[in-house]
């Protein structure tokens, strides 16, 4: 597994990244990428921003809106949110088939011994929590043969932030109806540093995987962009914004 | 829950006549093995249905003359769990088969839909947009996902039989 360490990497580009590194090629890979910036919302594929997010505050602020190519809700990142990106091809896993349940379940080992120092780390529906406790967002994307699985997670978070984003329609049932700040928590809480969690992680997947670091650079030179594959990640323009509130705006 | 209703008339059958009465724990031995077999056999008979073609990554045609009805199998809507969206390609784009046809969204993950013949397609599913639940409640009738012109009926013959299709499920299933 080629493992590719980030540092404040732009998290559009993180998932022009993926993309390719799922679609486009046969390896291995895992991202650590510690931080993005500038802060960016990022939907699911299916995500409609005018009932994710507060849209008017969104563009008084001008904070990027992102719909990704995988499944799954809606975050927001920053300088503050360490993600890991898992890709792998069928034969890496003992999986018998490709879905989302046996990948999550799976996914809950493999991150276990990174997690061997913070109490009650287990898979509740489909998040990472600590107790009833969110810290990381996950999502998922399968092809034939390949899948990829990434995981934000909130090292920190600002509360100001979390108040662009609306309750969703569709949430865990352990949610409760619980706003953001009694739903979820900060792994600083629980970590004695960003460097350290990432130490845990490497050494947590290295019990499964060979993990052999590669720069950036020489991803670009043995993957390059110029392969074509298929792409959805997007960015939502000013434009697109303004325009997926305007019937509710015209309801008044 | 019928077949524990079964075990309970049977334990109170038993009382009635007489004979020592049966403990929770034998009712259960009675009506859990009576209970695996009937599911077994409902879900055997509902999971794939005979008629259609399939593929290995569980996708199904229905060809009738020159148009094939495809959809996915009920084993792979289970598998991938509630959909709450379905993208499907644009009417007249054409398809070799196994090339990534549509996709399919549950809680958390996209999953990518091939084409299990190749085709131009001339039909798509408009339902799913509002109730992309169709394929869950629905994968072999009202949840079809497009209809196209076949390009090769040859290419029926790389396909799976029912038969073939319920080993090939039972093998992933382990």
């Amino acid at each position: 597994m080629k493992l590719l360490r980030l540092q404040g990497f732009p998290i559009l580009q993180q998932l022009y990244l993926e993309e390719r590194l799922l679609r486009a090629t046969t390896h291995n890979w895992c991202l650590i990428n510690q931080g993005t910036n500038p802060p960016a919302i990022v939907v699911g594929i299916s995500g409609k921003p005018e009932k994710l997010l507060d849209v008017k505050a969104v563009l008084q602020d001008n904070i990027p809106v992102i719909r990704r190519f995988s499944g799954g809700g809606t975050v927001i990142v920053d300088t503050d949110t360490v993600f890991v990106t898992l890709i792998c091809r069928r034969d890496a896993v003992t999986l018998p088939d490709l879905y989302p349940r046996p990948i999550m379940e799976w996914t809950e080992h493999l991150y276990l011994p990174a997690f061997q120092t913070v109490p009650r780390f287990h898979l509740l529906e489909h998040d990472y929590v600590l107790g009833d406790k969110k810290f990381g967002g996950n999502a998922q994307s399968i092809i034939k043969d390949r899948f990829l699985h990434h995981t934000s997670f909130l090292w920190d978070y600002q509360d100001f932030r979390m108040a662009y984003l609306k309750l969703p329609q569709r949430a865990p049932t352990y949610r409760l109806a619980r706003p953001h700040s009694d739903f979820i928590c900060r792994l600083k809480d629980y970590m004695p540093s960003r460097e350290a969690f990432a130490d845990y992680i490497v050494k947590a997947f290295e019990r499964q995987f060979c993990l052999q670091e590669i720069s950036l650079d020489e991803v670009e030179k043995t993957q390059p962009s110029s392969v074509p594959h298929i792409t959805s990640t997007q960015i939502f323009t000013t434009a697109d914004l303004q325009q997926s509130i305007m019937p509710l705006i015209v309801k008044g | 829950m019928a077949f524990r209703c079964v075990a309970a008339h049977a334990v109170t059958l038993f009382r009635l006549r007489g004979t020592p009465t049966v403990t929770t724990a034998t009712a259960h031995n009675l009506w859990m093995p009576l209970a695996r077999r009937f599911a077994t056999a409902v879900e055997d008979a509902e999971a794939v249905l005979d008629g259609l073609h399939y593929a290995a990554s569980h996708e199904w045609v229905k060809v009738n003359g020159n148009t094939g009805t495809v959809g996915i199998s009920d084993h792979a809507q289970k598998e991938l769990g509630d959909l709450v969206f379905v993208e499907l390609p644009e009417e007249g784009s054409s398809f070799k088969q196994g090339e990534k046809l549509a996709s399919v969204e549950s809680v958390k993950a996209v999953s990518d839909i091939y084409a299990p013949i190749s085709g131009i397609v001339s039909a798509i599913n408009t339902r799913l947009s509002e109730s992309p639940d169709l394929v869950n409640k629905s994968p072999y009738a009202d949840g079809w996902l497009v209809k196209v012109e076949v390009a090769n009926k040859g290419e029926i013959d790389s396909l799976m039989t029912p038969d073939a299709y319920r080993q090939h499920q039972a093998a992933d299933s382990h």
